[in-house]
Order: structure tokens, then C-alpha cells, then sequence
């Protein structure tokens, strides 16, 4: 949440920092770090892609008279790409909101977090997403508008993508903690 | 056995405020325990698991909501206005307008916190730019450390309720759904379906005469003030620029969709474009490709109003090259910001922003469908059914529950668990004077609710947030101690409106009424 504006705008580089991650030295980022990396860079693509879309769908029905069934489906998918892929990457780079009591949430509950609530969660999500985005992708499923882009089949893939990042980024972080908390020792 | 099973339902929730306060991220444990509950039920024999193939088909179902994709554009909005200083620069303009005046750099904070926070609305963000853009400055004119911390946090909850939040149009959907499940199952109760302009429309005026009642208060409590300093007057702005854009942005985007001309999205659309024409023109103010646009958007306004989509060709040529003119200024605006990095770590930003609203989002969805396979709905229709006093007494009840919820869980967990769970059920309730409940009066008191609930010492989130971004200096200055001396009086304006609300419900349906008739 904590935007930090003290000298101006700053480049934000994104590494651990919900407020008060200590970052222990000597531990440097979790495994598979650059590909969430590039997963972030994809989904910003597809979020800075959806704004100007959703721009242009304006113009043109505002100003033309011109509505586009099928430039709206496309801002939605490009919608629903930025938050499925978005989902891991948050993970990754420790953005979910916490309710933090303590300033210092310890890595034991972020192990124990990860390993308990994230990864069924995510485990489950990939197997029960794959039948139905594969029974989709079969039918080759359209989109509900007769004018729409179709294609939905994609966006249904795509979330089982999502959910095996998902997994990636649990174990990953799980990882990062253990390392963390046997440095301690 | 059997009543161990019964008893789940109610196991779950304890169960998952006591999981949130260990800090693990507030998503990923209520998916994790509504899991477990699951599991638990399935063995017990009270689940049955299949419900969860569900999960799938909520979760495309919510990443292509219609509703909810004005999200991500009022976020990006928002963000580009703080990382492009937009937002300091407005706030430095109007203290250096306003000093002199009795309380007058207390009542911009008011003014600023009302008018940027609305696009962003998620409890700690505001409260905490406004900490680290407002605090110091309140400080060095010479206000008390409790009035300015209190006026703060009790300014940068405020977005929450003031269109065009990103919370009222997350709980515009679900009390959307909790309308229309409760006239399924009540065709008789005569509700109206509830759109995103209905809640901002009825957020309107509550939220305005919550502003109002704290400039009111600073303006009476306020110090004479101590001179401006060079450094905190803004940097040769002049008011006007600083202070017509972004509000005729802001009241574009909130004009737009309570004028019916353009949906939520639309005008979230327009907004995050304009914000970063905006930002560019901030970074590069002579550049010969942004600076037409603004001309070119005031044309493309006077076109769609008077002329109206089709027309004279020459019309529609002109308009061609109106919106050209728009696009390369905006394609100038975003190199511009590219180049001074401010483009991408906002874009980077307002994903992780929206990534982890929507991850909250499917995972509330599941913990409600594992909470009503365990029965949790048939529990809380029967408590809500033994509060005494009838529908006021159970309005009454879920306010208290979510007031108290208010300390330990943020807006979004308390509005996806209660909402669907209790507004169907409040909904189907008829008023004392036998009329049927309005859904956008019930939104509108519990945005209000939960915002007081953010400001209540001691465990009022807001609270943390400010503590949590002072620097070592103010801190000691403005210990937890004079924060909750300063805040209260904000609580007791809040306690103030809902009483209003309580009494008056026209305060949030009269302008809907209006508007949509």
C-alpha cells in the first residue's frame, strides 16, 4: 500500500516491501525470480494496452457514433490476462495486503502460509481449472455477442496458467522463507 | 458428531480472524481456510465437495466482470496522479491560496483528501500519501500534533465514501447481487436493482457533508497559522493550474456518469487518460505535441454535445482530426513519462494494486460458497431473525458486527463475507414504515459505518497506517496516545452522519431518485 513519495516520483524497483520485510543479507531473491519478472512485464503490457483500448472504445462511441463488440471483448481479455498473470507476480513481490499487527510478520508464517493456505489453494485451483478450460478449448467456445471477438476458450486457458504460476510463486516464496529462517539459525 | 458439524460454519469465521491477525497475506488466507473448512466439512459429511468445481467458472466470471473493469483504470488513474506530483502540487497551490485564512491549510487538506483520494479508496494508501504529503506541513504552521493527525486520518478515509471510489463500485456490485437474490426470492418486496451510478449518486451527499463537517471543525479548532515557508508553496504553480486540472478531471469522470453519459468504465477510461495527458503535461509543460491535445479534448466535448456521433462530413472530418491531435498528444504524454520513469512503475504498480483487490475478490467467493455449503446462510437468517426490534434491530446488528469487523479486517474482506451473506436477508426486511428497504441506503450506511470504523482508536486501521508512516521525528511528537485524542472528534462527526443516515435516509436516496428517477 505504502507509496512512497518523498523526493518525487521514484522508480520503484520491486523487491520485497510490504512495510517491514527485513530483509535478511544474504539472501537474495526467491527461485524463478526473473521469470516473474518478465510474467510482470507481460501483464503491465497488457494493463497499459487495456487502458488505451478502453480509451479508443470511448472515442469511437462517444465521438463516431461506432460501438465495437469485438474491441470490447478485447479490452476484457486484455482485463482478465493483466489480473490472471497478476496474481503471481503480486505473490512473488509481496504485494498482497496483510493485516499487520506486528510490523514484522515473521518468515516462520510466511512459510507455514504458503505451504498451508497458498499452494492447496493454488494445487486445486490448476486441477480444477484444467478439465474445464480443456472442454472450452474443445468446443472452441465464442463469445456470448454474435459480433464479440470469440475466443473465450483462451481467457479459460489462461487460468490454468495462472494457477500453476500461482504454485510456482507459493513454492518459491516457501522456499525464500526457509532459506530466510535457516540463515537465522 | 453431528453438532461438531453444525458448529463449522461458525468455526470458519473465528477460525479466519484469528488466521488474518498472524499477517499472512488476507487473500490467499481466506482461500487457504475456506479450504481447510472444506476438507473438514467433506470428512464430517456436512460438504460436499463437488460445489467447489464452481471455483473455475467464479473465477472467469469475475475477471471478466463488466462492473469491476473500471477497476483497474480508476487505479491507474490514481496512481499516475501521485507519482506524477500532481497531487503534492494541488495541495502545495491551494495551502499557499488558502494561508492566512483562519484553518485554511486545514481545510485544503480536507479539500485535496476529498478530491484525489476518491480515485484511489483503499483504506492505507491514502492515508498514507496524505500522511507523508499533508502531516508535515499542517505541523509547521503551528497546528496541534492530535488535531492534525486526527484531521488526517480522518481525511484520508474519507475517499472511501466520496465517488468515485473504487469501494463503492465493488460494493455497487454485491449489493447489486444481494438486490436481486433477495427480489428472487421475495418478488414481492418491490427492490429496485442497484447500478454503480445509484451508489455514487447516493454517496454524494454524505460524503460531502462529511467533508463540510471536518473543514467546519478545523476551521473552529484551527490555530492562527504561521507563515508559509518558500518551500512549501508550491513550485511557481500557479492555483489555477494546479488546481483546475485535476478537479475538472475529477469532475469530468464523476459528471459523466451521473450524467448518464458514460458508464463507470467509460468514464474510468476517460480519467486514466486524462490523467496521463495530465502527468505528461506536468513533466514536459511546453512540449509542442501535448499541449494541442488539451485544446483538441475541449473540441471532442463540444462536438459529442453538440453535435452529437453522426453529422455534416465536415463535422466528422473535423472531429477526425481533433482525435488525432488527442492521440498523438497522448502517445507524446506517455514517452514523456516513459522517459522520466514514471510511466512503467506506475503501470507496475497499478497491477499489483489490481491483482491483489481481484485475488481478494476470488477469494472471498470462495470462502462464501464453502461458508453456505456448510450451511453458514440458514445460521445467519436465523440470527438476523432473532434480533430484537425487527428490520432496524437487524440493520442494526450487522452494523455493530461490521463496525467491530472494521478493527480487524480491511473493506474489501468485510464487504465480500457480510454483504452477500446479510443483505439478501436485510433486504427482504421491510422498513418500519412498511416500505421496502432501499439497497443504495444500506450500501451508503455501510460505507459510512466501516470508514468510522477505520477512525476508532484504539484499533482503527487508519490509525496504524498514519502511525506506520511517520517519520522518527513527527512520531514523537504525534504519539499513539495524542493521535486517539486528536481522532475523536472525527468519530464523533462520523457517529454523527450515520445518525443522520439512520434518521434520513433520503440523505442517500433523494439524489439517486433524481438523477435515475
Amino acid at each position: 500500500m505504502a507509496g512512497r513519495t518523498s523526493d518525487g516520483p521514484v522508480a520503484e524497483p520491486y523487491p520485497d516491501r510490504h512495510p517491514g520485510a527485513p530483509q535478511d543479507p544474504g539472501v537474495g531473491h526467491p527461485p524463478g525470480w526473473r521469470l516473474f519478472v518478465a510474467v510482470g512485464h507481460l501483464a503491465g503490457a497488457a494493463l497499459l494496452v487495456m487502458v488505451a483500448m478502453q480509451g479508443a472504445v470511448v472515442l469511437l462511441r462517444a465521438v463516431f457514433g461506432l460501438s465495437l463488440p469485438a474491441l470490447q471483448d478485447l479490452v476484457v481479455y486484455l482485463h482478465a490476462t493483466a489480473i490472471l498473470l497478476g496474481l503471481s507476480v503480486a505473490l512473488m513481490r509481496d504485494a498482497h495486503v496483510r493485516i499487520a499487527i506486528r510490523t514484522h510478520p515473521s518468515p516462520m508464517v510466511d512459510l507455514l502460509g504458503s505451504l498451508v493456505l497458498t499452494l492447496p489453494f493454488a494445487v486445486l485451483l490448476t486441477v480444477l481449472a484444467w478439465p474445464y478450460a480443456l472442454r472450452s478449448w474443445l468446443v472452441g467456445e465464442g463469445s456470448a455477442d454474435a459480433h464479440g471477438l470469440g475466443g473465450v476458450y483462451v481467457i479459460k486457458a489462461l487460468i490454468v496458467v495462472a494457477a500453476a504460476l500461482l504454485v510456482a510463486a507459493g513454492l518459491a516464496r516457501a522456499v525464500a522463507c526457509g532459506r530466510r529462517l535457516a540463515l537465522r539459525r | 458428531m453431528h453438532a461438531v458439524a453444525n458448529l463449522l460454519d461458525i468455526a470458519m469465521f473465528v477460525t479466519l480472524c484469528g488466521l488474518l491477525l498472524l499477517g499472512y497475506p488476507v487473500a490467499f488466507t481466506l482461500a487457504g481456510t475456506a479450504l481447510i473448512f472444506a476438507v473438514l466439512g467433506t470428512l464430517a459429511g456436512v460438504f460436499d465437495f463437488v460445489l467447489l468445481r464452481a471455483l473455475p467458472q467464479r473465477v472467469f466470471g469475475i475477471v471478466t466482470n463488466e462492473i469491476l473493469l473500471a477497476i483497474p483504470l480508476f487505479i491507474f488513474m490514481g496512481v499516475l496522479l501521485e507519482r506524477s506530483d500532481i497531487a503534492r502540487s494541488l495541495l502545495a497551490s491551494l495551502t499557499g491560496a488558502l494561508h492566512g485564512a483562519r484553518g485554511g491549510t486545514g481545510v485544503a487538506v480536507v479539500f485535496v483528501a476529498a478530491l484525489l483520494a476518491a480515485s484511489t479508496g483503499i483504506v492505507g494508501a491514502t492515508v498514507v500519501t496524505l500522511t507523508m504529503l499533508a502531516l508535515p506541513s499542517l505541523l509547521a504552521r503551528g497546528y496541534p500534533p492530535a488535531l492534525a493527525g486526527g484531521l488526517v486520518a480522518a481525511s484520508g478515509t474519507l475517499g472511501q465514501v466520496i465517488p468515485p471510489s473504487i469501494v463503492l463500485i465493488i460494493l455497487a456490485e454485491q449489493i447489486g447481487n444481494a438486490s436481486q437474490l433477495a427480489s428472487q426470492a421475495n418478488p414481492l418486496a418491490g427492490l429496485a436493482p442497484v447500478s454503480v451510478g445509484d451508489l455514487f449518486a447516493g454517496a454524494l451527499i454524505p460524503g460531502l457533508v462529511l467533508a463540510a463537517l471536518y473543514a467546519g471543525y478545523v476551521w473552529w479548532r484551527s490555530p492562527p497559522e504561521t507563515p508559509a515557508t518558500a518551500d512549501d508553496t508550491g513550485k511557481g504553480d500557479s492555483v489555477v493550474q494546479a488546481l483546475v486540472a485535476p478537479l475538472g478531471l475529477i469532475v469530468a469522470v464523476l459528471g459523466s456518469i451521473l450524467a448518464g453519459l458514460a458508464t463507470p468504465t467509460e468514464a474510468a477510461a476517460l480519467g486514466a487518460l486524462g490523467a496521463l495527458l495530465l502527468a505528461g503535461l506536468r513533466r514536459s509543460p511546453d512540449n509542442p505535441v501535448i499541449r494541442p491535445a488539451v485544446p483538441a479534448v475541449a473540441g471532442l466535448l463540444a462536438f459529442i454535445l453538440f453535435a452529437g456521433g453522426a453529422g455534416h462530413p465536415a463535422a466528422v472530418v473535423l472531429a477526425l482530426a481533433l482525435a488525432a491531435l488527442l492521440m498523438a498528444g497522448l502517445a507524446a504524454s506517455g514517452v514523456v513519462l516513459a522517459r522520466s520513469d514514471i510511466l512503467w512503475p506506475s503501470v507496475q504498480r497499478s497491477l499489483e494494486i489490481t491483482a491483489m483487490i481481484f485475488a481478494i475478490v476470488i477469494a472471498a467467493s470462495l470462502f462464501v460458497l464453502v461458508f453456505r455449503g456448510l450451511g453458514g446462510d440458514a445460521l445467519v437468517r436465523a440470527l438476523l431473525e432473532t434480533v430484537p426490534g425487527g428490520t432496524m434491530g437487524a440493520v442494526f446488528a450487522v452494523m455493530l458486527l461490521m463496525f467491530v469487523m472494521g478493527f480487524f479486517l480491511d473493506f474489501l474482506e468485510i464487504m465480500f463475507i457480510v454483504v452477500p451473506l446479510a443483505a439478501p436477508v436485510l433486504l427482504q426486511m421491510p422498513m418500519p414504515d412498511g416500505s421496502p428497504m432501499s439497497p443504495v441506503w444500506l450500501a451508503v450506511l455501510i460505507a459510512v459505518n466501516l470508514q468510522t470504523s477505520f477512525l476508532t482508536p484504539p484499533f482503527g486501521f487508519a490509525l496504524f497506517y498514519l502511525r506506520g508512516s511517520l517519520s522518527a521525528e513527527i512520531s514523537e511528537r504525534l504519539t499513539a496516545a495524542v493521535l486517539h485524542r486528536g481522532v475523536v472528534p472525527f468519530v464523533v462527526i462520523q457517529l454523527l452522519v450515520l445518525v443522520l443516515l439512520w434518521l434520513m435516509p433520503a440523505l442517500a436516496t433523494w439524489l439517486p431518485g433524481v438523477i435515475y428517477g
